[in-house]
């Protein structure tokens, strides 16, 4: 799946749970920082757009890149590499908006975005003890893909100051 | 106001009408639903409440008899049938006919049509009562009954005589006839569908009841709305932007014309949008007259209220919150302002006391002001409130300025009315008054003149969201400061301007200091430019200095909410989209003067342990106290240009002179021991040096140690050391410090050093000054630099003594007084002075260690020609030649 091609924002529909015969799936946009794929459900994600244009915010804390002007509000752009103090080096390259409760949105910086995935809740795994690289605090559910573990983000984990 | 009320209401029962006209067509459609019922019922309700408040007798009887039919449709005693709806939806009808002839008329029309429709409702209402009591079985079949008559009853004239029919009820069969021909044939249907919904609808086109389409010249929005709506206009304004610099770039001439317009429209629609939330403040300000001739009346007192510039628009949320704080001003005003009318004719007043209310705009702010003739406000009585109350020491309150005593007016527990009346004086209220106005990112002033009235200045903000902002940078970024901190610009060269201590910086602002701060250091960035501008804010209570690397226009700014992300850094209070979709930080000025607070307090920290406590800003001055060998000296800090370390081995001589190459110059340097009865510094690797500079010249003193810097009068004994060099001497942290006298000292190490500029010297006679002045310090330090010169100089120690040597035949050409003085003070012995026709033109200039606009006001209007701060020698020898000269032209002329 390709987001973002274009200057244009995208917009990601939020869908909504759907309750198949027997199991009920979770839609989850993926992307990837360094060599970890997150997932964070689409609800919660407003939009990804490829406008850059951070403004840093000296005395900050050292995870928050700085604030953007998104159609006239103005977000907080979190560096998620640096808040999860993930072990990889990571060219931001999009936002990914994120609704924040009470608040106006939250940016992500990402480097990729992944596919939208309908994952079955029944299949969700709590996270492993350990995870190579990555603090488990953050770490809501996994989810064994193929190939690789889709983590699932505590937005709220992340939200809190 | 009565106009005010009448059109609230019509807006009210508008909205009113078509809530209901909505409702019937939903209960129709949905009987069941006791929630539409409810609704209408309560509509109603208010509607009669209101129209009956305004006497409005036919809507009122309308209203009332629907509201009757409406709580039994409520309470479930009838079903919602179209019949009844039918007629309730005619009451509607009827019910906007006079609303809207009300409107045109302010009077309810007087139409026999509609008070027969009131009987017609009457009728109706009680027919249906008395089937209810009857109680029977089926209300249905009882509604029907009532139908069945109610049209017999207003067809024919033969059916009148009938039972229920009441002699009141006679129709006009002419005008009803048309309209209840097919109601008549209903009875018979309706009886048959009655257990069947009713499909078919009363055919509504007969009714004969005017229908009429109400023209709504005011709507409520709703507040967020219009918020959301100012922000796409931002938007808008920004894509604008773009789009302008784009078509720049192509150059057609076809899209750069479209764009024109298309600018022109965003602008305006930006503007218009942000109209909908402005109001004039005339909707506060009328309220004044009812609670000014109330308050007037219970204390007995005559007063006109003047009310200037109520169409004065600001925004909406900031006329509700002015409000409160208005009325309090207002209320003090009459209790304790304006006197009663007895005594104000004693005084030679008018028997009613004048209140003027004024808004106008100044500077993208709104000023509002409260101006009263009363007898003012005392300020002696608050100095001895001051004391009494605790607020200040005894010392502290005899030195107090009459600036700061009027300010702790603003305090809370601070309440100077003798008697605590019912309506002010419990010494609550002002205090409120200034934290709800500096809440809005207002302030507030009071003027007062003992016996002739009080202005209270109240500034406010045009709008909370958007206020005008200098924009600076550091570095890359871009910050907003709000123009309400801003006191004003200096282009400074920080290598030479300003004064280290330790880490803390300093600036000489006309002889004040000011503590600096470098924004690209609190950035913890590093600006990229030499940071050369420096502005100059206040916090309210104190001035700071920031040096940032550039300066540009002011700007109005929308301000935005930063996320909970920055909550703890207290230096940002919001940020702004700038007009290239970029953002920009806004600086909080508070904010900026606590986070550097820790330097502050360590800095005040100095002085607060020394034995000299600070009495008032009134004269007292930062002095540097430094050691040479073993001996402290002591200088005001203000005539120290630069502190550094010097190796001594830097140090050189150069033709006979002691040099050292700093910054790329020379600079002579200056032993104090060579001119001053000391030992002199021990050989030392490193010294410090103190830099003079004046006009380009700059020389430098060395010393041993840096001892300390603190705030104090300028009190020292003489006598002791009578040496030519030394002004006095004082005990402080008990060690006696030496004050010394620069300008002397440089003019021994180099007695050509001042004279330069002094041509007039040689064409003219020596002229003789006079100069008033009571602290020692000060009147040698000022009179030796006179006199190094070329000026004859005469002293006096205050302003009496000035008086005897000018009526003597001294022969004075010029007058330099300084403003506190015991016997008789500055401005006193300007006043006097210029009334004596012999003194009118002398030249008199006022010397202060104060600075300010309500000073150099009242200096000026006392009649002094000029007004300079003490320790700026170079401008104060500009001044008197320039008076001198022109004096001279004058006398030539005449």
């Amino acid at each position: 799946m390709e987001i973002a091609k274009s200057e244009e924002s995208f917009l990601v529909k939020p869908e909504e749970k759907k309750t198949f015969a027997f199991r009920e799936t979770l839609t989850l946009v993926t992307f990837y920082l360094g060599p970890f794929l997150f997932g964070i459900p689409a609800e919660k994600v407003v939009e990804i757009n490829k406008d850059l244009d951070i403004t840093p915010v000296p005395l900050a804390e050292n995870y928050i890149l700085g604030i953007m002007n998104l159609r006239g509000e103005i977000l907080t752009v979190i560096d998620l590499t640096k808040k999860l103090e993930l072990k990889a080096q990571v060219q931001p390259k999009l936002n990914l908006i994120i609704k924040a409760e009470e608040e106006t949105p939250v940016s992500f910086v990402i480097e990729k975005i992944g596919d939208i995935l309908e994952v079955p809740l029944s299949k969700l795994e709590p996270p492993p003890e350990r995870v190579e690289g990555l603090k488990k605090e953050y770490i809501d559910r996994v989810y064994q893909l193929p190939d690789r573990l889709l983590i699932l983000l505590k937005i709220e984990k992340i939200f809190e100051n | 106001m009565e106009e005010d009320i009448l059109q609230d209401f019509l807006v009210e029962a508008k909205e009113g009408i078509s809530k209901l006209e909505e409702e019937f067509v939903e209960l129709e459609k949905d009987k069941e639903n006791l929630e539409i019922i409810k609704s209408l019922f309560r509509t109603m309700h208010s509607l009669k409440g209101a129209a009956g408040f305004f006497g409005f007798k036919t809507l009122e009887a309308i209203a009332h008899f629907s509201e009757d039919i409406l709580s039994k449709l409520r309470d479930r005693l009838i079903e919602p049938e179209p019949e009844i709806v039918d007629l309730l939806l005619k009451a509607v009808d009827n019910i906007k006919y006079v609303v809207n002839y009300l409107e045109k008329n302010k009077t309810e029309p007087l139409e026999d049509r509609l008070l027969d429709f009131v009987v017609e409702l009457s009728n109706f209402n009680e027919r249906l009562k008395k089937r209810l009591e009857k109680k029977e079985p089926s209300i249905k079949e009882e509604i029907s009954e009532v139908f069945e008559e109610a049209p017999k009853k207003e067809a024919s004239k033969e059916e009148v005589s009938k039972e229920e029919v009441s002699k009141e009820e006679v129709p006009k069969e002419d005008l009803t006839k048309e309209v209840l021909e097919p109601k008549r044939v209903e009875p018979e249907s309706f009886k048959e569908e009655v257990l069947e919904p009713k499909k078919e609808k009363p055919v509504k086109e007969a009714s004969l009841t005017p229908q009429v389409i109400l023209t709504e010249t005011h709507i409520k929005v709703d507040v967020k709305l219009l918020d959301t709506l100012m922000n796409l206009a931002g938007e808008l304004v920004l894509a604008r932007n773009r789009v302008v610099q784009l078509a720049s770039r192509i150059a057609d001439p076809e899209l750069v014309r479209s764009v024109q317009n298309l600018s022109l429209v965003t602008t305006e629609l930006q503007e218009t949008i942000m109209k909908t939330r402005m109001q004039p403040i005339g909707v506060v300000f009328n309220k004044f007259p009812r609670i000014v001739r109330d308050l007037s009346r219970a204390l007995n007192k005559k007063v006109n209220l003047h009310l200037e510039g109520t169409d004065t628009e600001l925004d909406r949320s900031l006329i509700e919150a002015i409000k409160d704080p208005l009325t309090h001003l207002i209320r003090n005003a009459i209790d304790h302002g304006i006197e009663p009318w007895e005594e104000r004719v004693l005084l030679g007043k008018s028997p009613e006391g004048n209140l003027v209310l004024r808004a106008f705009h100044e500077g993208g702010q709104v000023v509002i002001e409260v101006e009263d003739d009363g007898k003012g406000i005392d300020i002696e009585k608050i100095r001895k409130k001051a004391i009494e109350k605790g607020f200040m020491s005894f010392e502290e309150a005899q030195t107090a300025s009459e600036k700061e005593l009027l300010s702790l007016i603003f305090k809370p527990g601070f309440s100077t009315a003798e008697n605590v009346t019912q309506v002010s004086g419990r010494g609550v209220g002002m205090d409120v008054v200034k934290t709800n106005i500096e809440k809005l990112g207002g302030s507030i002033d009071i003027n007062t003149i003992l016996g002739k009235g009080t202005t209270i200045r109240i500034k406010i903000p045009l709008t909370l969201a958007i206020i005008p902002a200098l924009i600076v940078t550091s570095g890359e970024g871009r910050y907003a400061i709000p123009q309400v901190s801003l006191r004003e610009l200096v282009r400074i060269d920080p290598e030479r301007d300003i004064l280290k201590l330790g880490d803390t910086e300093f600036y000489r602002l006309r002889g004040e200091i000011i503590p600096v701060l470098r924004l690209s250091r609190i950035l913890q960035g590093n600006g990229k430019l030499e940071e050369k501008n420096l502005v100059i804010l206040t916090t309210g209570e104190k001035f700071i200095g920031l040096l940032v690397d550039q300066i540009f226009a002011s700007e109005e700014i929308v301000v935005k909410p930063l996320g909970k992300w920055f909550k703890n850094i207290p230096i940002y209070s919001g940020a702004t989209i700038m007009g290239d979709g970029k953002l920009a930080l806004i600086l909080d000025v508070v904010g900026l003067s606590t986070y550097t607070g820790f330097r502050l307090e360590e800095f005040e920290k100095t002085y607060e342990t020394t034995v000299t406590k600070k009495t008032s800003s009134e004269e007292t001055q930062f002095i540097i106290l430094f050691k040479i060998g073993e001996e402290i000296l002591s200088l005001p800090l203000a005539l120290v240009s630069r502190l550094d370390k010097i190796k001594a081995s830097d140090l050189s001589i150069v033709g006979g002179k002691e040099v050292i190459i700093y910054q790329n110059k020379v600079i002579p340097i200056v032993r104090l021991e060579n001119y001053l009865p000391i030992q002199g510094n021990p050989p030392l690797e490193e010294y410090h040096a103190l830099f003079f500079a004046e006009r380009g010249k700059t020389c430098a003193f060395l010393c041993t140690q840096i001892v300390d810097t603190l705030e104090t009068t300028l009190d020292v004994e003489e006598g002791l050391y009578n040496i030519p060099g030394i002004l006095g001497h004082r005990i402080i942290n008990d060690r006696t410090v030496l004050f010394i006298d620069i300008y002397k000292i440089i003019e021994m190490y180099d007695p050509e050093w001042f004279i330069v500029k002094r041509k007039l010297e040689e064409e003219k006679r020596v002229y003789k000054l006079l100069l008033a002045e009571d602290s020692p310090f000060f009147r040698n330090l000022v009179s030796n630099y006179l006199r190094s010169a070329g000026y004859e100089v005469e002293t006096a120690e205050n302003g009496k003594v000035a008086l005897e040597k000018l009526n003597s035949d001294l022969e004075i050409d010029l007058l330099i007084t300084d403003i506190e003085m015991p016997e008789m003070d500055g401005i006193e012995l300007v006043k006097v002075l210029r009334e004596n026709p012999k003194f009118i033109e002398l030249p008199i200039i006022v010397l202060t260690s104060l600075t300010g606009e309500d000073i150099r006001r009242k200096v000026m209007e006392a009649g002094a020609n000029a007004y300079e701060v003490k320790l700026s020698r170079e401008r104060v020898l500009a001044i008197i030649e320039n008076l001198l000269s022109s004096r001279g032209k004058y006398k030539k002329a005449v």
